[in-house]
């Protein structure tokens, strides 16, 4: 289990992260989307002990990486977006040097190093230079270093990206079965829709701020087709009717939105008018994830 | 916990081509020199010292020729002598005799005309056999040209006898004093052949170099005298001379003499004022007093740890001069290049702590410059043992290697301190620009603000060398490749009886700047300061690129 408490960070006078708050559970893929540059990586490098926070702490199922660092990461794996070796080494040297930090004899970790690195589909490259290797390969390297010591919590930052179709699914794949595991896993990406498939639950974070924590069924959901009506008023009465022809949802005072519309259009519209309701505006709605997540976003900038 | 990755560290700035290299260039170079010192040995002439005098009267057909020869531990040489006398270009008289550290011939001449009537002269030729000790020297003597009586007398220093009588030079005297242990010995030889039964008293006196003992004749009222001008009618006696503080150190006969004085008389003096006085008071001949520095008499075996402390310490200057090349690359490798990378950060996310990671990669570098200069130290040391067959002592062995691996360590840390503060190719051009200043551009910048401060001080020119090593072992303080250097000079002083007269001058100058507590208080801090320096700046820096 992954807790994030309270954490801020600030580079010079850009603040990073402001008092971000959440937690992945274990058997949970828990997606975490922002734009570009809002604060995921930071949150994911202070979550991973290696850039400290000005406030707030992280715990690695409970251990504080703050004051219990080296514990904390024996529990947790970490795949950057760029991952960056000391690039002479070997890919198997380089794994048994950092296994060493692991309290690995060297005997021991050549003979895990092959078969981790077999796993995630490095076995033709062990003795490849760590500079020959592709962004994929680096992503698959940093995959089997952070399963030296198979632990209980991933994080996996933008991960997909400059992957092709295959790796793609390598790692979608990998972090579902990470859950089936019984594992905890932070998923980060700047597009909703790449982590829609994998995640029970999306954290949003803009200009370093947490602005929604919702599952997949309720993005989806209020990324589903819907009607939204303007009315002249809205009582129960109006509410039970348009409850007949799906799931509506006030908006403000006059503005009602009519999700998984059961009906057509013209026959809601038709027996509201038949009992004397005034419709002054009706628009189709229909939302994409990205949309969804943009108007988040967009609420998040106008509430600032 | 950390082992491992520290000896793989250790493993790839060790195992480095680089280093590598250049340990293997060191250890070549140690034992090359190594091997032209032991070639030295072998095949350089040792200077050998003689006295001897030749006399040819050709009217009385008489040749005497009494020669002493001896190595710098006052031992006889064995060789062949070679004695001829040429005239016009022909071989007049040739002789070949064996001698065996001495040689005395009294001969008779063929009454030749040629030797009478002619230029001739004469040529001594000494061959000492090649050995362990000497090797094949041929000396050539001074040539004597004469009609008539050709006499000479030589050696390093000569004075004339002057005959008061007759205001003549009546002989020749040659003086050579060596110190050895409690043993004042004295090699020289007279020939007055006029007299040839005359005896000559030899006295001493402590002098220092620069305040010679005034003589002043008994006879001559207030005359003064210089060295090497005694006037006429001075008549110089015994009682004279003790009185001045002169000691009679023996009594010699006409000839080649070789005299020990008393033990423990002169022991701490370097130069000695000497008057050789006719003992025969009807004679009344006596030298111009002289002055001749003492020779240290050095067992052979000093002779080569002299050699040897300073062939060691070259190259140990050579090392930590060079070497620390290494050391600036080994903290570019751990920490500068791994940071500009951002690659440290992967490292971080392993169970470690930032301090970790610090400590083990400058324990890896620590590790690799002490390992590389043991194997430097090592390979050095037992080359000079076995081709040399002599060795210095442990402790002084200790110390000098000390002083190297402290001078590489202390470069090392501050190197990697500066690798913590700035990354990449800006940690390579400053770390070498330091390098640059600490080895070749310090000691020119001490030696130029020295002389030009000395002078507008006015200090003897005299003083100035010395000044300038006590301002460069000052400025050793504040450099940490210099550092060795206090080291080396605790060795120099224990061989101090040993090494030449230069290299001692310069010990006794600057011993008094050089405080053992202070330069092991310098050595710790200039280890641990950048250390904990880089750590203050390292825990709290941004490691990603």
């Amino acid at each position: 289990m992954i807790v994030i408490d309270s954490v801020s960070k600030r580079f010079r006078k850009t603040v990073a992260l402001d008092n971000v708050s959440f937690e992945v559970r274990n058997s949970e893929v828990v997606g975490y989307v922002g734009l570009n540059g809002t604060g995921k990586t930071t949150t994911i490098r202070i979550a991973v002990g290696v850039l400290p926070p000005d406030k707030g702490d992280v715990y690695i199922d409970g251990y504080s990486v703050l004051r219990d660092k080296k514990r904390a990461s024996m529990f947790i794996g970490w795949v950057p977006e760029l991952p960056i070796y000391e690039m002479d080494f070997r890919a198997l040297d380089y794994f048994v040097y950092l296994a060493g930090y692991y309290g690995l004899s060297v005997g021991e970790a050549r003979e895990l190093g092959r078969k981790l690195l077999d796993e995630v589909g490095l076995g033709d490259a062990l003795n490849k230079k760590l500079a020959e290797f592709s962004q994929g390969m680096k992503k698959r390297f940093a995959l089997a270093v952070s399963m030296i010591n198979n632990p209980p919590n991933f994080l996996f930052d933008e991960v997909l990206n400059g992957l092709d179709p295959q790796g793609i699914a390598f790692f979608r794949e990998l972090a579902v079965k990470f859950r089936r595991e019984g594992r905890a896993v932070l998923f980060s990406s700047h597009i909703l829709s790449e982590v829609e498939g994998i995640c029970d639950r999306v954290v949003f974070i803009h200009r370093g701020r947490i602005i929604g924590v919702y599952t997949m069924d309720e993005i989806r959901y209020r990324a589903s087709p819907a009607i939204e009506i303007d009315l002249s008023k809205i009582d129960r009465d109006v509410f039970n009717i348009l409850s007949k022809y799906g799931e509506p949802e006030v908006l403000n005072n006059n503005k009602v939105i009519l999700r998984k519309p059961r009906s057509d259009t013209e026959v809601i519209l038709s027996e509201l008018v038949s009992r004397g309701i005034g419709v002054r505006e009706v628009k189709r709605v229909e939302k994409s994830l990205e949309e969804f997540f943009f108007s988040l976003v967009k609420e998040a900038e106008e509430g600032r | 916990m950390i082992l491992t990755p520290v000896l793989h560290d250790f493993k790839r700035g060790m195992l480095r081509l680089s280093t590598l290299i250049i340990l293997a260039l060191f250890i070549a170079s140690g034992l090359g020199l190594t091997y032209l010192l032991r070639y030295q040995f072998l095949t350089t002439a040792t200077p050998l010292n003689r006295v001897q005098i030749v006399s040819i009267d050709p009217s009385e057909e008489k040749l005497y020729l009494e020669m002493y020869v001896f190595d710098e531990q006052l031992n006889k040489v064995k060789g062949d002598l070679r004695f001829t006398i040429t005239c016009n270009g022909e071989t007049v008289v040739e002789m070949m005799k064996s001698i065996d550290g001495y040689i005395k011939i009294v001969d008779r001449i063929p009454r030749d005309t040629s030797i009478t009537s002619s230029r001739c002269s004469a040529l001594t030729q000494l061959t000492a056999p090649m050995s362990y000790l000497y090797s094949y020297t041929v000396l050539y003597n001074l040539s004597v040209n004469s009609k008539t009586i050709l006499y000479s007398i030589e050696g390093a220093s000569t004075t004339s006898l002057i005959n008061r009588s007759t205001n003549s030079l009546a002989g020749l005297a040659t003086l050579k004093i060596f110190r050895r242990d409690a043993e004042l010995i004295v090699i020289g030889g007279i020939y007055t052949p006029a007299n040839p039964y005359a005896e000559f008293d030899i006295y001493v006196k402590n002098i220092s170099a620069t305040s010679l003992q005034t003589l002043t004749g008994r006879s001559s009222g207030s005359t003064s005298l210089g060295v090497g001008s005694l006037p006429q009618y001075v008549s110089i006696s015994a009682k004279d001379l003790e009185k001045l503080g002169f000691i009679r150190i023996g009594r010699v006969k006409q000839g080649i003499f070789n005299s020990t004085s008393e033990p423990n008389i002169y022991m701490n003096t370097s130069y000695l004022q000497v008057v050789i006085v006719s003992s025969t008071q009807d004679i009344d001949i006596y030298s111009n007093p002289i002055v001749i520095s003492v020779s240290k008499v050095l067992k052979e075996v000093d002779v080569r740890m002299a050699r040897i402390l300073n062939t060691m310490i070259s190259l140990i200057g050579t090392f930590t001069t060079f070497f620390p090349i290494v050391g600036l690359y080994l903290a570019y490798i751990y920490i500068a290049k791994p940071r500009s990378q951002g690659a440290l950060e992967f490292l971080l996310a392993r169970p470690v702590t930032r301090f970790e990671i610090y400590m083990s990669r400058a324990l890896a570098g620590m590790i690799t410059l002490v390992v590389a200069s043991t194997l430097f130290f090592i390979s050095t040391t037992i080359s000079t043992n076995v081709m040399l067959q002599v060795s210095l002592d442990i402790n002084s062995l200790a110390v000098l290697f000390l002083g190297l691996t402290i001078s590489l360590l202390a470069f090392y840390s501050l190197c990697y301190f500066l690798s913590t503060v700035i990354s990449g190719g800006k940690y390579l051009a400053l770390s070498i620009t330091i390098y640059l200043i600490f080895t070749f551009i310090w000691q020119i910048v001490i030696a130029i603000i020295s002389i030009t401060t000395l002078r507008l001080q006015q200090v003897e020119p005299v003083k100035i060398v010395e000044e300038m090593a006590r301002n460069q072992y000052r400025s050793y303080y504040f450099n940490p490749i210099q550092l060795s250097n206090f080291y080396q000079l605790y060795t120099q002083k224990k061989y101090v009886d040993v090494l030449p007269s230069l290299q001692v001058s310069t010990v006794k100058a600057v011993e008094d700047i050089v405080n053992p507590y202070l330069v092991a208080l310098t050595s710790i801090l200039w280890i641990a300061t950048p250390l904990v320096l880089g750590w203050i700046v390292f825990r709290k820096a941004n490691l990603s690129r």
